[in-house]
């Protein structure tokens, strides 16, 4: 019998303690050397091993066809890489929960910036604007440049001239009601 | 360029301490202006984001169902059916999306890599290139009559040698044998299979153009960068901007058909003789003459030797006869689903019960049935 052939599977399925256990500390190495690969040797390792082993033990009785247990496992392991990209495992690196929306204690939305905000999305490049997109979507600058293939500092250069941007149209707009007041 | 509210663009404070800066950055009326427009500006992008693509996972299974539709659980392909049109609107309208895409496929590739590796002591040559094959070796007789001959043979063999690496210079090449395919994952996340007996050379350059050469067949999964993505045969060139498409090509044609997103079809000899072909279309070149007008073509059909079903907008009636007669088992519809279509790739090596269970999900349907008896499907509903 191979590790994860449809019999181990099944056995580990029915409620054989030994089999279940034997199933996940084949998988553990697997795991390990797949984080490793993605985020490098960084103590996130072990929780990401631990969190994915949890994913599949929880999942395993709800797996219809054990022959896909690798795809299984592929998408227990990835989902878990893309909640550590997304900020999950480091309460420092995000504001709010990217897929949740954001507290907006200054009530911004309802205090008459809408219209810049209109105006500041007409002058957004569309890299920055991909750039804060990902942002949002809970990915933190170093793995940004990697997804647009270029440096961290670029990305954040690219940050720092959307902002000098965005003075420059508060500026305009602060001209433009001087001239109306005044005409 | 550093400026005193770095801090707050690139958060490398917590909530509390940032709000602190906010304070301290009372006196300065216009910065504080700006960073207040730029957090609402920030929510706001966040905002349509979750509006157009309310759930992550979902998107997390497109990426990794559409690379390989056999990943996906039933449950999960019947997910995808119900969202793939909002899923691509929110592609569309979102480019940071892709790279998310890209991102996906790439740590699937990396955890199949580790998995193979762990788990195939002998790893099957399902991959094979050209460079990688052993040469035969003549027999060990040498005979000095011979020598000048071959060494004639091996000057004319060198030059035309150099020819070729010259014009091959900054090309990968993948070659399939009779029987054989493989999947090629190109550096941007796009992704080929490459049909028996074919061969596709990348373009290696690092110059942001995106360009393969291909003889033979194979199927197309091109992720969008902004770069157009061009498949150059020997009669024509087919330009992508991001899509799904298959291509035939032999010296004296070459056909493409289109699963998804839309591509430009034009002669090599005259590039502004162009088609562009809608999904669910064809086209061909045939020599040097101008690409023949789209028509309607059956994608699942035409792309079959995928292993992959590409359902474009496919009536259910039309399915089931497919399904039933891969798997030699009847399958029946009820008249008031027969209508109904469905759009995405199906895999068609999962057994019959697991995709039919995924289209019942989706369609809110229910299967009645077995495989000894048939299978029909019904609205779960009387």
């Amino acid at each position: 019998m191979q590790p994860f052939d449809s019999e181990a599977v099944l056995n580990a399925q029915a409620g054989d303690e030994a089999a279940r256990a034997r199933l996940l500390a084949d998988l553990e190495p697997i795991l390990r050397r797949f984080f490793l690969s993605r985020i490098g040797h960084r103590p996130d390792v072990d929780d990401l091993v631990q969190n994915t082993l949890v994913r599949v033990h929880t999942g395993l009785e709800a797996l219809q066809n054990p022959a896909r247990f690798k795809a299984f496992a592929m998408k227990a392991a990835v989902f878990e890489v893309q909640d550590f990209y997304r900020g999950r495992y480091s309460g420092r690196e995000y504001l709010y929960d990217p897929d949740q929306p954001p507290h907006d204690p200054a009530g911004t939305e309802s205090s008459g910036l809408r219209v810049d905000i209109e105006r500041a999305l007409e002058v957004l490049t569309p890299k920055a604007r991909r750039i804060i997109e990902l942002r949002e979507m809970g990915y933190p600058y170093k793995d940004i440049a990697e997804m647009v293939e270029t440096t961290e500092a670029a990305v954040k250069m690219q940050v720092k001239r959307a902002f000098e941007r965005l003075r420059g149209v508060l500026t305009v707009l602060a001209l433009c009601y001087v001239s109306l007041v005044s005409g | 360029m550093a400026d005193h509210y770095d801090p707050i663009l690139f958060e490398a404070l917590d909530p509390a301490e940032q709000d602190a800066l906010r304070q301290a950055l009372g006196d300065d009326a216009d910065t504080s202006e700006a960073l207040a427009l730029w957090t609402a500006l920030r929510a706001r992008l966040g905002a349509d984001l979750r509006r157009d693509l309310p759930e992550f996972d979902l998107l997390m299974l497109y990426a990794l169902g559409d690379a390989d539709p056999a990943v996906l659980a039933p449950e999960e392909e019947a997910r995808l059916i119900a969202a793939r049109p909002s899923l691509e609107a929110a592609i569309a309208a979102h480019p940071a999306l892709d790279d998310v895409i890209r991102r996906i496929r790439a740590d699937q590739q990396a955890f199949d890599a580790v998995w193979e590796e762990a788990t195939v002591a002998a790893k099957p040559a399902v991959r094979q290139r050209a460079s990688d094959r052993q040469p035969v070796r003549a027999s060990g007789t040498r005979r000095w009559v011979w020598r000048s001959a071959v060494a004639m043979s091996v000057v004319a063999f060198a030059a035309v040698l150099v020819f070729i690496l010259q014009r091959d210079a900054g090309f990968e090449t993948y070659q399939t044998a009779s029987g054989e395919t493989e999947v090629v994952a190109l550096a941007d996340g796009s992704m080929v299979l490459l049909a028996e007996s074919s061969r596709l050379m990348v373009d290696t350059k690092d110059d942001g153009e995106r360009r393969v050469r291909l003889t033979g067949e194979a199927l197309f999964e091109v992720l969008p960068n902004g770069e157009p993505f061009v498949v150059e045969t020997a009669t024509a060139l087919t330009t992508v901007l991001g899509t799904t498409f298959g291509v035939t090509a032999s010296e004296v044609e070459t056909e493409v058909v289109l699963a998804s997103g839309a591509v430009e079809l034009a002669t090599r000899l005259e590039p502004e003789q162009s088609v562009r072909l809608e999904p669910g279309q064809q086209s061909r070149v045939v020599g040097a003459q101008a690409p023949e007008p789209p028509t309607r073509t059956d994608i699942a059909e035409a792309l079959a030797w995928t292993g992959t079903w590409h359902f474009q907008a496919t009536p259910l009636g039309d399915i089931a006869d497919r399904l039933s007669a891969h798997y030699d088992v009847a399958i029946t519809v009820d008249p008031s689903l027969e209508g109904d279509r469905v759009t995405g790739p199906f895999s068609s090596d999962r057994p019959v019960a697991e995709t039919l269970r995924a289209l019942a999900i989706a369609l809110d349907a229910r299967i009645d049935g077995d495989e000894a008896s048939g299978y029909r499907i019904v609205p779960s509903a009387p």
